[in-house]
This record gives C-alpha cells, structure tokens and sequence, in this order.
C-alpha cells in the first residue's frame, strides 16, 4: 500500500507481574496481555480492534499512547519510538496522538465545566493563541450548543458526554485517536449519533482512528480494517468487508456467528457455532496456539507449534495452522449470512 | 393456548424527592405457556420495572404499584398476601438479573444459595438439596459441580456466574422466568452459549420467558413476540418477524434502522433518531415519541391520548398515524 503510515507496530509486548510474598517483593508469574503485535494504522483510517474483555486490547491502546510502557517492541509515529522517549520528550507527540474513553461518566472532572475540560489540552500543550475561538468552533463541530459551554458535566446526558470526550481529543488536531469502547456506555440510537459524528470528522480532519470495541457490528459500519485479538495476540486482521464475508480463523468464526444480527428471518436460516469453555486466564496461556482448546478444527500439531500471522490472501494475515501451506487446505467456510 | 400470565393496565410510580417518576404507565401483555416474549426499549423506558412488578420486587417506598391487575395462571398476583407471593416467587416464577456478582450473596457458596431456593419451596432435607444443587450445576455446564458447590460466587467468572444465577431459576422448574438482560454483562461467545442453554431449558420444560433486553439481534433470534417499550408505555407489539419485517411505529423503526448489521456492508450513514428520550418526570402530552419523530405533523400527535391500535392480526401500534394500517409513512 502506498499510504502514508500514521502509527507502526513491530512485535509489541506487555506483561503485568504478577507478585506475592512479604510487601510483594517477589515476582510469582506474569499476566501476558499482549504478545507480539505488529501492524500499521494508515492516514485517515479507522483499523477496528476487535475482541472479548480481557484480549489485551484496552491494554494494547493504553501502550501505544505511552500510558503503559511496553515490555519489549517499538512503537514508531513518523519513525520515531515512542517507547524511547521521557515523559519530556513526548510531549508533543501526545498532541499528535488523542484518546476517547470508554465512560464518559468516569472520564470527565466533575468540577470542570466543559469549557475547561476542552481547553484543558491547550493549556497542557501551552497554546494560548486563539483559545477561546478554538473552543467555540470545537463545541460546534461535535454538535453541542454554544451555551453548553458553561455547564458541567452532570448536566450531560451520556450521549453529550461522548461528545465532548471527542471535542476534548479533536482540539489539538491529532493524526491518530484511539477510541477505547467509546459506545458501550451508550443506548442504540444515540450509538448510531456517536458513529455518524465520528464517521464526520474523519472525513473532515482526515483522522486515523483506532476503535478498539467488542460490538462486530458496529466495527462493521465504522472500520475499513479489522484487526481481531484473541489472548494478546493478534489472530486475525483484514479489510472490513473481506473480514466479514470471508472469516478464516475459526475463532472468527466463532465470533461472527454468536452474534445475533436483527432480522427474524436471516436467523433462522443461521447456525451459532458454540465455542467450548470461557478464555482462558492470561497468566497461564495454552501452549502453541492459544486458541486450540476452544477451537473446533484443532489438530495434533496446534498444541505445539505456535501460529504466526501470515497473510494467506493480500492483505489478509492470519495466525492460524490450518492455512500453512504445509498442511492440507480446509475447506472453504461458508459465509456468515 | 391459555395465557399463563396477563398484565392489565400496569401503573408503577417512584415518588422521589424530585417528582413523580412515571416509569410504567398503564402497560398491558400476555405471555402465553411455552412462550418466549421480548420487552424491548432503551435504558429508562420501564421494561425493568414493568417486570419486576409482576413479582412485587419493586422497592416500596419510593415505588408503588398504583394499578393494575396481574393475572398468573388466572390469580391476580397484586392481591396476594406477602407470605402467598413468596411461595410464587422462585417456585412458580423465577428471576436471572442482569448482573450476577451483585444479585448473589458473596458471603455463602453456591451450593448453599441453591439449596436455600429448594428448601423454601420443596419439603427436602439439606442433604437432599445439596445433591440436587450438584445436579443443577452439572446441567447449566459446570465443570467439577461436587467441588464447586463448596465455592463462594467471587470465585466464579462472570460467564459461571451467569450460569449459577440460572441453575437457580430453574431449580424449582417454574412456569415462567423472567430474564433482564441477563447477557449485558458477559462476551458475545458467552452470551450465545447462556442464551442457547436458556432457550434449551425453556423448551425442555415447557417453561415461558420474559427476555427483557434491549439487543435486537438477541430478540429476533429467541423471541416469538416482542414488545416495544418508550417512555413508560408500550408502543408497539406483535410477532417478532411481522415487527422487524413491517414495523408501525416510528420508534420502532428508528430502534431497527439505527443499529447497524453484521450481515449488511457499511451504510453511508446509520440512521439515528434525533434527541433523547424523555424524562418520565416531565412526560410530555399525546405521544411520548412525537418530539423526536420525523413523521409527527405536530396536529393530532401532541393532543390524543396514545392507544394501541391492532393493525393487522396480533401486530398493534399505538402511533396514530398508522392508523387502520395505512402508513402515512413508508418504511423504507
């Protein structure tokens, strides 16, 4: 691909250790929340991050905005390693690089009114130039009214809350947001205000966007790629409509086919393939594939061979046995409709 | 096919230091033996409350129960006496809540919470009961059940959790159980396996089911009717395929156009519905919808009280521009 690359992984790490003994001094394992991730983000795309609670992929946000310091792996914007710099040092990327949070009811401070919970970043960044006009115009892009700027935060209702988590991302101009379950808290139709918006200023900033969600179809409306994660790995990664017609990985699979898609009639033509058992604990994770306990077309060899990510079709990486050109061909997986 | 439980005119209040909250405002559905029906609607629309109510689980003060009939199996469950309804409650019709964590006591194992629902309903010794505990952690998919009965519910995860939170609903093999949301809190692999398991369950013994969600991609695969909830009231029912397939009310139709489908490429846009639902303190007149509507003509829907009207055989909406079934309005 001939785009400009935003943000660039390359085999990422993070683990927690996990400690016990007299004040916690001894280290007794680790929680492997992310193992080896490497992808780019592009200019002006929005790259779904997919996966259930507890994948790392809260984890993985958190490590490419430098709020945790990866275990090993380099994180570059515009070829520079994050992971290399001072607190000093980054901050100017930190204006390069903006986050939307999951609760808007957690993320704003209460004693704040949405003035100054928007013009909190400028005065972070020391840019006093224009403040006020920057204000105004940044409350009217994400769709407030102008005497909103005045309240606090618990005169929002949730979907205005999200609002103004984005104005507070939008108005250092940032190339990269990460947008961390940014819907969850919300209900359908004020989602579906929250997806256009966001949809909006993409096209208008030309803003790459991480969105990190569990929700596959919501990812599906938002995302032109799809990155999937499953126990700190990335397993599977795709453009959006590839990645749903044609799902390789059988946790993929799995996934797609658990979630209920709003019409009587598709569903009763559809098969739920049940996974077994619940993911299993990240300190401990299954040798060879991680998957291959829970996996349906697992075989002798995936309890031992760990699957990289390699891409079986253009653009279309995936970690998984089955698709080696060593072993025999699976055959093809029916579409998801 | 007799209805095993009728709500008729269902009336519940909060009174709170800061109005008259009216959550359920005189809300009327069946629920046929066997049957699987949907509540649907957004946070603060009442489908919770107007569920609890059924079992008198509404906190009073500041909640009442204003009016109203609940006819159980032909029994008006709002005349009975407090030690009556408790042999309804968990015996006849159970409950599975939302979150797990906090609806089970943290301080007893599992296996003594499901004994506790046995020996208040059936005349067992502990003994008895304790067996029968293993044996319904071994049907809702528990590994190791003799052991786990000796766990406490903070070493469960919230998939395992859920499925206790099950295991106690059927326990006494009631005729109906009423579910609030009990997949928001667990993974979508998860959420297909309890669903699954709920559906096997209802069909295995015949048992009907409130599923009270606001997923309708959960509701078109489980349910056989829905009911669509605003602002307190009902504002549209019927068959589950005819709703998703025909809708009549214009909530209804915002509700189904703004989610987005996995089955479906990227739209342009989602269609939302503008603004927010109302505050149940300050209701507006007529129709609860009509600020946010693009259809209202501002004439008859701000004066005219809302009333279900049967549109074609089972399928009523309570929108009065869809009247006699002719759409002022189109669906697509």
């Amino acid at each position: 691909m001939a785009e400009e690359i935003v943000l660039q992984l390359n085999h990422v790490y993070k683990h927690f250790p996990v400690t016990s003994g007299f004040f916690r001094r001894k280290t007794v394992a680790e929680v492997k929340a992310v193992t080896d991730v490497s992808f780019n983000i592009y200019k002006g795309e929005t790259l779904g991050l997919v996966g259930e609670s507890g994948c790392g992929k809260t984890t993985l946000g958190k490590c490419i905005l430098q709020l945790y310091r990866p275990t090993s792996g380099e994180v570059l914007y515009q070829g520079q390693d994050l992971c290399r710099l001072d607190e000093e040092q980054l901050r100017p990327f930190r204006q390069k690089i903006q986050v939307i949070f999951q609760d808007p009811y957690d993320s704003l401070n209460p004693r704040f009114t949405a003035a100054d919970i928007i013009s909190e970043p400028l005065l972070i960044q020391r840019i006093s130039d224009g403040k006020q006009a920057k204000v105004d115009e940044i409350i009217h892009t994400v769709g407030l009214a102008p005497y909103m700027a005045e309240r606090y935060p618990h005169e929002f209702s949730g979907g205005q809350r999200q609002r103004l988590g984005i104005a507070r991302a939008l108005i250092l101009q940032p190339d990269l947001i990460i947008c961390d379950e940014p819907l969850s808290a919300l209900d359908v139709s004020i989602q579906a205000q929250i997806v256009n918006l966001l949809d909006d200023l993409k096209k208008k900033f030309n803003i790459a966007y991480l969105f990190i969600s569990h929700d596959l179809s919501i990812v599906r409306q938002i995302s032109d790629r799809v990155a999937i994660m499953y126990l700190g790995r990335v397993v599977e990664m795709a453009d959006c409509d590839e990645f749903y017609e044609r799902p390789l990985h059988p946790y993929t699979e799995a996934l797609l086919s658990a979630v209920p898609i709003p019409d009587p009639e598709v569903e009763a033509r559809r098969a739920v393939m049940l996974l077994k058992g619940e993911v299993p604990s990240p300190i401990n994770p299954p040798t060879g594939c991680v998957f291959h306990p829970r996996c349906p077309k697992a075989f002798a060899d995936c309890p031992n061979i760990v699957p990289e990510l390699t891409e079986v079709m253009p653009g279309h990486p995936v970690a998984c046995l089955l698709y080696k050109s060593s072993y025999p061909k699976p055959e093809t997986n029916s579409k998801i409709a | 096919m007799g209805n095993l439980l009728e709500v008729r005119d269902l009336t519940t209040h909060f009174f709170t230091q800061d109005g008259v909250v009216k959550a359920v405002n005189g809300i009327s559905y069946t629920v046929d033996e066997g049957e699987t029906v949907a509540l649907v609607g957004e946070s603060g629309c009442g489908k919770t409350v107007g569920a609890l109510s059924i079992l008198r689980l509404i906190p009073e003060p500041p909640g009442k129960i204003l009016s109203g009939e609940i006819l159980f199996q032909g029994k008006d469950l709002l005349k009975l006496s407090r030690q009556e309804i408790q042999q309804v409650r968990g015996a006849q019709i159970s409950m599975i809540f939302q979150e797990p964590l906090t609806s089970l006591n943290p301080v007893l194992t599992i296996g003594r919470q499901l004994s506790e629902a046995l020996q208040a309903h059936k005349k067992i010794d502990s003994q008895t009961a304790r067996d029968e505990a293993i044996k319904l952690l071994q049907m809702v998919g528990i590994p190791q059940a003799e052991r786990r009965v000796k766990d406490y519910p903070h070493h469960f995860s919230g998939g395992m959790r859920q499925r206790v939170m099950i295991a106690m609903a059927i326990s006494c093999r009631p005729k109906l159980i009423i579910a609030d949301e009990p997949t928001t809190a667990v993974d979508v692999t998860v959420q297909a396996q309890l669903l699954e398991m709920i559906r096997g369950f209802t069909q295995e013994l015949n048992t009907s089911l409130i599923l009270i969600t606001h997923n309708l991609g959960v509701v078109a695969r489980y349910a056989q009717r829905i009911y669509v909830m605003y602002a307190g009231r009902i504002v549209e029912y019927g068959p589950t395929a005819e709703v998703f397939h025909q809708p009549y009310h214009p909530y209804t139709v915002g509700l189904l156009k703004s989610v987005p489908r996995l089955d479906q490429p990227k739209r342009e846009r989602l269609q939302s519905i503008a603004g927010q639902p109302p505050d149940l303190i300050y209701a507006p007149e007529g129709c609860a919808f009509q600020p946010r509507c693009v259809y209202c003509d501002g004439g008859q829907c701000s004066i005219q009280e809302e009333k279900l009207i049967e549109i074609s055989p089972g399928h009523f909406s309570s929108c009065v521009l869809a009247k006699g079934g002719v759409l002022i309005w189109q669906k697509r």
